[in-house]
């Protein structure tokens, strides 16, 4: 596998440890199906005059063999706080959402009513939101408690 | 009366030489009565009839001569030889122009004259039918074209006056071979023309689609489509036929339920390109479908799909025992009846594999795998083997499929039948007639906006048992994703073609879900796509978009009514 890194020097601490994470867990190593791991990193700007707080955090991005385009969001404590995907096929959401996961599939048994449809969990520990159809799909989660201040979860790609 | 004879009868014993001169003129009898008896001058007399013809129209010449100095005659001019005094000759007429028929008896000579004009042109006819082989539930067009044609008269499978020249769409009402013959005159003659229409037995291209409570077994399903699929061994007629099987246009390629299968079906396994038996993992928003990749020849209406691969959901056979974390970390289990609310899905959309060529190149984690007692891992898996939307793999129509379903009040139905029609502009059923072409991206997507918002991949997925968007500002059903509206709302959005090329309005309703009663299963339902705070892209028009609707796939590599698929129309 090639992985392709830009470290961020003011993120020393992620160094060696890129790849998928789980939500709500220190980076780990996922899979190994990335063909290409970029590493970027925002300071987001407080927009507010009453705050000075900046928001740091670092997006890495792999994109798998199929295509898809996995996004993982972590604090400057090493802590993934949101994670997306697009792309044809549907990543290792067990993995990516790590804990979270359960709260995924418990979900559709909590409808009114049977069928198929899209799926939104907005809970106070974790909002998930997957959509599309086959060939085409995308998705976001992220852990309200763990957002750096001054993150807009509207962002996330 | 008498005195008058008397007269003439003094007349001519006065002048004594009435003998042979009866016609000669009184003068010359008196000028010269002996001389004339000696050497009567010739009177040449030759008529033509007609005097004015065309090239090549027989002409007939006739003469005489009175007082001939000769037994013989010549003929000069447009006609020659020698000729009797006296007698009656046909000749043809040559070139345009004037011909000078010329006959000299002695010294004297007279001329016919016969102006020849040029001939009118032959006619010429000709038919053509515009396809010639087709099926009752076909038309054709008879083209007819002629020249140089006054009148033109039709026999055979069509007859009377025509003009000359038309056409007319032929729509058979019987199976047969019928001729169209027209003859077509003017003044250079006739002409014929004749050509054959075959009318072959229209193959049955729709079957039913149901909206109901679903398969026993299944419970509380809301706007889920149903039809019926036959599936059989390839290549012989063991077969069976599935009900309740959920119409997707959302996926692509036939997935049933392993539990509803026969064992005498026997369906042969599909093989990797290594040899392994084939498993496959089918991912959607609400789960995956584990199972194996099988081999059958599948059915629907009188069209047929020859040997292709279907997923079996389930699959009891030692290969696919295990179900891979790679393909389960997709959601839920969908692969039994309950949580299916059906015995099968059978994935009708735009494109013509559920992978396409990424699995083929690459061993995708999720979707193909290479399975040995139990064990399987990802492995790349070739096109022709990929499990294939049967649409595509149809001998006729198959370009993509029409789905038209009647309309939904707000209070819902029990029940709904609607129609499922393959191929599109390929029979009088199918043709796209007032529907709007709107083009889709090569995701399948195409662009809705809604409150001011763009979302930039949204589709129509009749495997969607609602609409989904994002509306914070809806009221949400506890405990569920869907809309719980305190009363109807009548909502609206704009769809536009991935390419700009079309755009319009839609108009919808969502009502209260709880609010409906039990018996309900088709209804203008609804349900959030995201959190006020996700960037969501999608606009899921889910079935209850297509109630009162004529909605049109075109498959990718099709074209179309002039567009190139993939597209939707409605």
């Amino acid at each position: 596998m090639r992985r392709a890194l830009t470290l961020m020097l003011f993120l020393s601490m992620l160094q060696g440890a890129l790849a998928w994470a789980a939500l709500g867990s220190t980076p780990s190593e996922f899979g190994g199906t990335t063909t290409q791991t970029r590493l970027a990193a925002r300071s987001l700007a407080a927009t507010s005059t009453s705050s000075t707080t900046a928001a740091v955090y670092t997006i890495s991005q792999s994109t798998l063999d199929s295509g898809t385009v996995v996004r993982e969001y972590t604090d400057a404590s090493g802590v993934v706080f949101a994670v997306s995907w697009t792309g044809p096929t549907l990543p290792d959401l067990r993995t990516l959402l790590g804990d979270k996961f359960t709260v995924m599939t418990s979900n559709a048994a909590k409808r009114p009513k049977a069928g198929h449809s899209q799926l939104a969990v907005d809970q106070s520990d974790v909002v998930i939101v997957s959509s599309g159809h086959m060939r085409a799909y995308a998705g976001q989660a992220w852990i309200p408690s763990a957002l750096p201040a001054g993150f807009d979860t509207t962002t996330i790609e | 009366m008498k005195v008058s004879h008397l007269a003439g009868a003094l007349l001519c014993l006065a002048l004594a030489a009435c003998g042979g001169g009866g016609s000669s003129s009184s003068t010359a009898a008196t000028t010269s009565t002996t001389e004339s008896m000696a050497a009567a001058t010739p009177v040449v007399s030759i008529s033509a009839s007609p005097t004015a013809t065309t090239t090549g129209q027989v002409v007939t010449l006739t003469w005489s001569v009175a007082n001939p100095t000769g037994s013989n005659c010549t003929a000069s001019g447009a006609w020659s030889g020698t000729l009797a005094t006296s007698g009656t000759q046909t000749v043809t007429a040559g070139a345009a122009g004037t011909a000078n028929y010329t006959l000299t008896c002695g010294s004297v000579s007279n001329t016919a004259v016969v102006t020849v004009a040029t001939p009118p042109p032959s006619p010429t006819v000709s038919l053509t039918l515009a396809p010639a082989n087709i099926t009752t539930a076909q038309s054709t067009t008879l083209s007819w074209s002629s020249a140089n044609a006054t009148s033109c008269t039709a026999s055979g499978a069509w007859s009377g006056s025509k003009a000359t020249s038309g056409s007319m769409t032929i729509t058979p009402t019987a199976v047969g071979s019928f001729t169209y013959s027209m003859t077509c005159s003017g003044d250079g003659g006739s002409a014929d023309a004749s050509t054959a229409l075959s009318v072959t037995a229209a193959l049955s291209n729709s079957t039913a689609i149901l909206v109901d409570s679903g398969p026993s077994g299944v419970s509380g399903v809301i706007n889920v489509p149903y039809v019926s699929v036959t599936v059989c061994r390839p290549g012989t007629t063991t077969c069976q036929t599935i009900d309740h099987v959920l119409l997707d246009t959302g996926s692509y390629g036939l997935r049933l339920l392993a539990g509803q299968l026969s064992s005498t079906l026997a369906l042969p396994a599909v093989s990797t390109a290594s040899g392994a038996d084939a498993g496959e993992c089918g991912k959607f928003i609400s789960g995956y479908t584990w199972g194996a990749v099988r081999q059958a020849d599948v059915k629907m209406a009188d069209e047929v799909a020859s040997a292709i691969s279907i997923q079996v959901i389930g699959d009891t056979g030692s290969s696919y025992t295990s179900t891979p974390s790679s393909c389960s970390s997709a959601g839920s289990n969908m692969g039994t009846l309950s949580a299916l609310g059906a015995k099968g899905i059978l994935g009708v959309g735009m494109f013509k594999q559920d992978c396409g060529s990424s699995c083929a190149n690459a061993a995708i984690s999720g979707v193909y795998y290479a399975c040995a007692s139990g064990s399987c891992s990802a492995s790349a898996m070739p096109l022709a083997k990929q499990i294939t939307n049967p649409v595509s793999s149809f001998a006729v129509n198959n370009n993509g499929l029409l789905i038209t379903m009647p309309s939904v009040g707000t209070a819902g139905l029990t029940s709904v039948s609607g129609t499922l029609v393959f191929g599109v502009n390929t029979q009088s059923n199918n043709t796209i007639a007032g529907e709007t072409i709107f083009k889709a991206n090569s995701s399948g997507d195409f662009t809705t906006t809604y409150n001011g918002k763009a979302y930039s991949a949204s589709f129509i997925d009749s495997g969607s048992n609602g609409y989904f968007f994002t509306d914070s500002s809806i009221r949400q059903c506890s405990g569920g994703d869907f809309y719980c509206p305190a009363s109807t709302l009548s909502l609206s959005a704009t769809n536009t073609a991935s390419d700009g090329s079309a755009s319009g309005a839609v108009n919808f309703n969502v009502v209260n879900l709880v609010n409906l009663a039990s018996t309900i299963n088709a209804a203008q339902v609804g349900g959030t796509v995201g959190s006020s705070g996700a960037s969501s892209n999608y606009f899921d028009w889910g079935l209850p978009f297509f109630y009162g609707r004529r909605v049109f796939v075109v498959m990718e590599n099709n074209t179309v009514a002039g567009k190139a698929g993939p597209y939707w129309a409605y």
